[in-house]
C-alpha cells in the first residue's frame, strides 16, 4: 500500500447529485411524477493526500458532476465532501477562499473554460493576483513564462500575449492545466485534461502532473477515457457506472486483473494503436440503462453477459474481493 | 476504388495575424480524397489540422489569410468562394463536426430546435414532426435516447454533446464529413460503437471522411489512408498500415512509436524530446529539422522535396532521395 494512504485528504460520505427532471426533458419516463436523474448516487471513497486517482467509467455515467462536487462547483443533493477533516459545505469567509485555492479542477472542455476578451498572460496572473502570490506583476509574469514553457507552448513569450481563441484546442487545453497548476493547490481534479493531446505533447502534461504531485503532494483525481494513460499516472483506479462506484483498486491490478463485468468489457474494448492488432471486441451490447428511476438490482444487470436472476433484485455493494483493497460491486 | 474526387486540395497556405506576427499555420498542403475513402489526420498538437479543415468550410477567423492553387469539394471550387457560395456547401456537400463541440450549440435553445435549424438550411419547408423524426433517428445511431431532444446544451455530459454534434452533422446526408477530435469525451466502448456507425454509412452511401484525431487507435480502426502534419506541413501521407508499420519520414516513426501500452511494465513515456518550432518564425529548412535525430546539415537550410516511396505513400524527406524515393511535386 503506497504511503500516501496514510493521510487522508478528501473523503466523500454518501454522496448524491439528482438533477430533478423538469418538464419536458425526459417526460417519456416521468409519467407524471417527480423524477430525478441520478448522475451520482452514494459514493463513498477516501483519496490520500499525493494520491493519483483514475476515475473511468462510460460516457454520461456521472464523472464530471463529481468531479465538480468535490471542488464545490456543485452542491450535492445528499451526503458530504470532506476536505482535511472539514465538511466543505460548512466552510466560510477565509476558510473558504482558502479551500478554493487548494482546489483546482482543469474542465473537461477548455473552450468554456476562459473569458475570451483576456490574453493568457492575463487569464493565468489573475488567480495569482487574486491569491497574492507573486510580490509584483513582473514576478507573476515570469511564473506565468515559467508555467506555459513547462506545457510546452514555447516560445511562451509569444503564447502569453495570444487571446485563447487564437489556440489550438490541445493548446488550450494545455493552458488550462497550466492554470489549475500555477497555484500549487493541494487537491486537483483534471477533467480529460490531455483527451487532445497527441502522444508526444500528453508526455509532458502527464510529467508535469507527476511532478506536481512528486514535489508538491498534491492529491489528483484524473477523469479520463484512455485507460492505458490511467494505468500509467495512477495509483489507484475507480470505475463509474450509471452514478455508482462499481470497482475500485491499485491501477496495475485494475486493469491487469479487472473484477467487474463492467470493467472486464471496458478493457475488452480497448482498441489497439497497431492495425495488425485483433480488433477491439465489444463484448457487452444494448444501450445503458437511464439514469431516471433507474431498477432495483444491479445497475448493469441489464446489459452484464453474466448477470443472474439475483442481479436484478439486489443491489450490490462496493465491498473488498481476494485482497483487502481491491473492492468490487458486484455478487458475484 | 471509383476515381471520383471528393476533396482536392493543393498548396493551400493559411496565416494568421497576432501581436508578434504572422502565424504560418498551414504551409503548401495538399490533399486529396476519393468517394468512400476515409483519410485520418494526425500531428503534433498546434500543426495546423483544424486549421486546414475549417479553411475548407470558410470558417477561419477574420484574422486568417488564405492562398492555394485548388480547393475543390464535390466537384465546386470553392476557391475564392463568397459566404453564400460557402453556405450552400455546409451541411450538405460538406459537415464538420468541430473540436470545440459544446461551443457550436446555443446555450438558450433546446437540442430538438439545434436540430430543426439545421434541417432548416437546407429543407425549409419540410414539416416539422418529420424533422424531430429525423433527430431522433440520427440521435439512435449515436446510442443517445430520443428524451436528448428536451435537454439543453449544458444538461449533456461532454460525450453525450460530442455524440449530438455527429448526429447534427448527418441531417443532409454529406458526402464529405469532417470529424475534428470528435470522439475525445468517449469511453472506448461508445466510441467502439459511433466509429463503427460511421464505417457503415461509407459503406451504404459511400460517405467520404476525414477524422482528425490525436488517437492513431480510431485512425486504425476506421481510415484507409493517414495524413501526417507537422508544423503546418503534411510530412508522410499514405495507405494506414504501411504507413503505422513502415513510416517513412523520422518524424512519423518517433510518432508510432511513443504509444503507452496498456499491459506490460510501467515505463515512462517519452514522448519526442524538443517542441514544436516558433511558427511566427519557422525553421528556413525542413520544420522537423531541428528535433530530428537523423537531420544533416542540409535539412536545416533547405526545404525537402517530397518523395514517392510506395503505392499512394508519399513523405517529404531528403534523405529519401537515398532510399529510392521518386521525386514528386505533391504529396497526392
Ligand atoms: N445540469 C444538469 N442538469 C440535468 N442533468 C445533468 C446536468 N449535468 C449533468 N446531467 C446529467 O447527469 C449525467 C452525468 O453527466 P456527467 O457530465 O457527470 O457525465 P460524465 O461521466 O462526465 O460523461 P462524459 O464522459 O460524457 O463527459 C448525464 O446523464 C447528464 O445528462
Ligand atoms: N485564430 C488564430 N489566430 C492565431 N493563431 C492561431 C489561430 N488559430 C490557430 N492558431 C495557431 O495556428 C496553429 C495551428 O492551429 P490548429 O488549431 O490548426 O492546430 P491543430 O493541429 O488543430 O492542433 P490541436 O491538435 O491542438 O487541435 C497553432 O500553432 C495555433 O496556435
Ligand atoms: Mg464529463
Ligand atoms: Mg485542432
Amino acid at each position: 500500500m503506497p504511503e500516501f494512504a496514510k493521510s487522508e485528504l478528501v473523503r466523500i460520505e454518501g454522496l448524491r447529485r439528482w438533477f430533478p427532471v423538469q418538464r419536458g426533458f425526459f417526460d417519456l419516463f416521468s409519467l407524471g411524477k417527480r423524477s430525478n436523474v441520478k448522475a451520482v448516487d452514494d459514493l463513498n471513497l477516501t483519496i490520500g493526500a499525493g494520491e493519483i486517482l483514475g476515475l473511468i467509467g462510460e460516457s454520461g455515467c456521472g464523472k464530471t458532476t463529481m468531479g465538480k462536487l468535490l471542488v464545490q462547483l456543485d452542491t450535492a443533493t445528499e451526503g458530504r465532501v470532506v476536505f482535511l477533516g472539514q465538511d466543505v459545505q460548512r466552510l466560510k469567509g477565509p476558510e473558504r477562499k482558502r479551500f478554493r485555492r487548494q482546489s483546482q479542477i482543469v474542465f473537461q472542455n477548455p473552450y468554456d473554460t476562459f473569458d475570451g476578451r483576456s490574453t493568457v498572460g492575463n487569464v493565468l496572473a489573475t488567480p495569482l493576483r487574486v491569491h497574492r502570490i507573486g510580490e509584483t506583476a513582473e514576478e507573476r509574469r515570469q511564473m506565468v513564462l515559467k508555467v506555459l514553457d513547462a506545457a510546452g507552448l514555447r516560445p511562451a513569450e509569444d503564447f502569453i500575449d495570444r487571446y485563447p481563441h487564437e489556440l489550438s484546442g490541445g493548446q488550450l487545453q494545455r493552458v488550462s492545466v497550466a492554470r489549475a497548476m500555477l497555484l500549487e493547490p493541494a487537491f486537483l481534479v483534471a477533467d480529460e485534461p490531455v483527451s487532445m493531446l497527441d502522444v508526444s505533447v500528453r508526455a509532458d502534461v502527464l510529467n508535469m502532473l507527476q511532478q506536481l504531485r512528486d514535489q508538491k503532494g498534491t492529491a489528483i483525481v484524473f477523469i479520463t477515457h484512455d485507460i492505458a494513460v490511467a494505468r500509467y499516472l495512477c495509483d489507484r483506479i475507480a470505475v463509474m457506472y450509471l452514478g455508482k462506484l462499481v470497482e475500485l483498486g491499485p491501477a496495475t491490478e485494475v486493469v491487469d486483473n479487472p473484477l467487474h463485468p463492467y470493467t472486464r468489457a471496458l478493457i475488452a474494448a480497448t482498441p489497439s494503436p497497431d492495425p495488425d492488432e485483433r480488433g477491439r471486441q465489444v463484448v457487452v451490447g444494448g444501450e445503458p440503462a437511464k439514469p431516471i428511476d433507474p431498477p432495483p438490482g444491479c445497475r448493469f444487470a441489464a446489459r452484464c453477459p453474466v448477470a443472474k436472476a439475483a442481479c436484478r433484485e439486489v443491489e450490490p455493494s462496493l465491498a473488498p474481493h481476494d485482497r483487502p483493497e481491491h473492492l468490487v460491486s458486484c455478487l458475484l | 476504388m471509383s476515381a471520383t474526387p471528393i476533396l482536392e486540395v493543393e498548396d493551400l497556405s493559411v496565416h494568421y495575424q497576432v501581436k508578434r506576427g504572422v502565424v504560418h499555420a498551414a504551409e503548401g498542403v495538399s490533399y486529396r480524397l476519393e468517394k468512400g475513402q476515409s483519410l485520418g489526420v494526425v500531428g503534433e498538437s498546434g500543426s495546423g489540422k483544424s486549421t486546414v479543415a475549417t479553411a475548407l468550410l470558410g470558417l477561419l477567423p477574420p484574422n486568417a489569410s488564405v492562398t492555394a492553387a485548388k480547393l475543390e469539394v464535390n466537384g465546386q471550387s470553392l476557391l475564392g468562394a463568397d459566404e453564400k457560395r460557402f453556405n450552400q456547401v455546409r451541411w450538405k456537400e460538406a459537415a464538420m463536426v468541430f473540436q470545440k463541440s459544446m461551443g457550436c450549440l446555443s446555450p438558450v435553445h433546446r437540442i430538438r430546435e439545434q436540430f430543426t435549424d439545421v434541417v432548416a438550411v437546407h429543407q425549409p419547408n419540410l414539416p416539422r414532426d418529420q424533422a424531430v423524426a429525423r433527430a431522433a433517428e440520427l440521435l439512435a445511431s449515436v446510442h443517445l435516447p430520443a428524451t436528448v431532444l428536451n435537454a439543453y446544451p449544458h444538461e449533456l455530459s461532454g460525450g453525450m454533446t460530442q455524440r449530438v454534434m455527429i448526429a447534427l452533422s448527418l441531417v443532409h446526408n454529406p458526402e464529405l464529413l469532417i470529424l475534428d477530435e470528435a470522439t475525445t469525451a468517449l469511453d472506448v466502448i461508445t466510441q467502439g460503437q459511433i466509429l463503427e456507425e460511421v464505417t457503415r454509412l461509407k459503406g451504404e452511401f459511400g460517405l467520404t471522411t476525414m477524422v482528425i484525431t490525436h488517437d492513431m487507435s480510431v485512425v486504425a480502426a476506421t481510415c484507409d489512408r493517414v495524413a501526417v502534419m507537422y508544423a503546418g506541413h503534411v510530412m508522410e501521407v499514405g495507405p494506414v498500415r504501411e504507413t503505422i508499420k513502415a513510416p517513412r519520414h523520422p518524424y512519423t516513426a518517433l510518432l508510432t512509436k511513443a504509444f503507452p501500452k496498456l499491459h506490460g511494465e510501467r515505463s515512462r513515456i517519452l514522448g519526442i524530446p524538443g517542441s514544436l518550432p516558433d511558427l511566427v518564425d519557422p525553421p528556413a529548412g525542413c520544420v522537423f529539422a531541428p528535433r530530428c535525430p537523423r537531420a544533416v546539415q542540409e535539412c536545416h537550410h533547405e526545404r525537402p522535396a517530397v518523395f514517392r516511396v510506395g503505392d499512394g505513400h508519399y513523405a517529404a524527406c531528403r534523405l529519401l532521395a537515398g532510399e529510392g524515393g521518386e521525386p514528386v511535386a505533391r504529396v497526392c
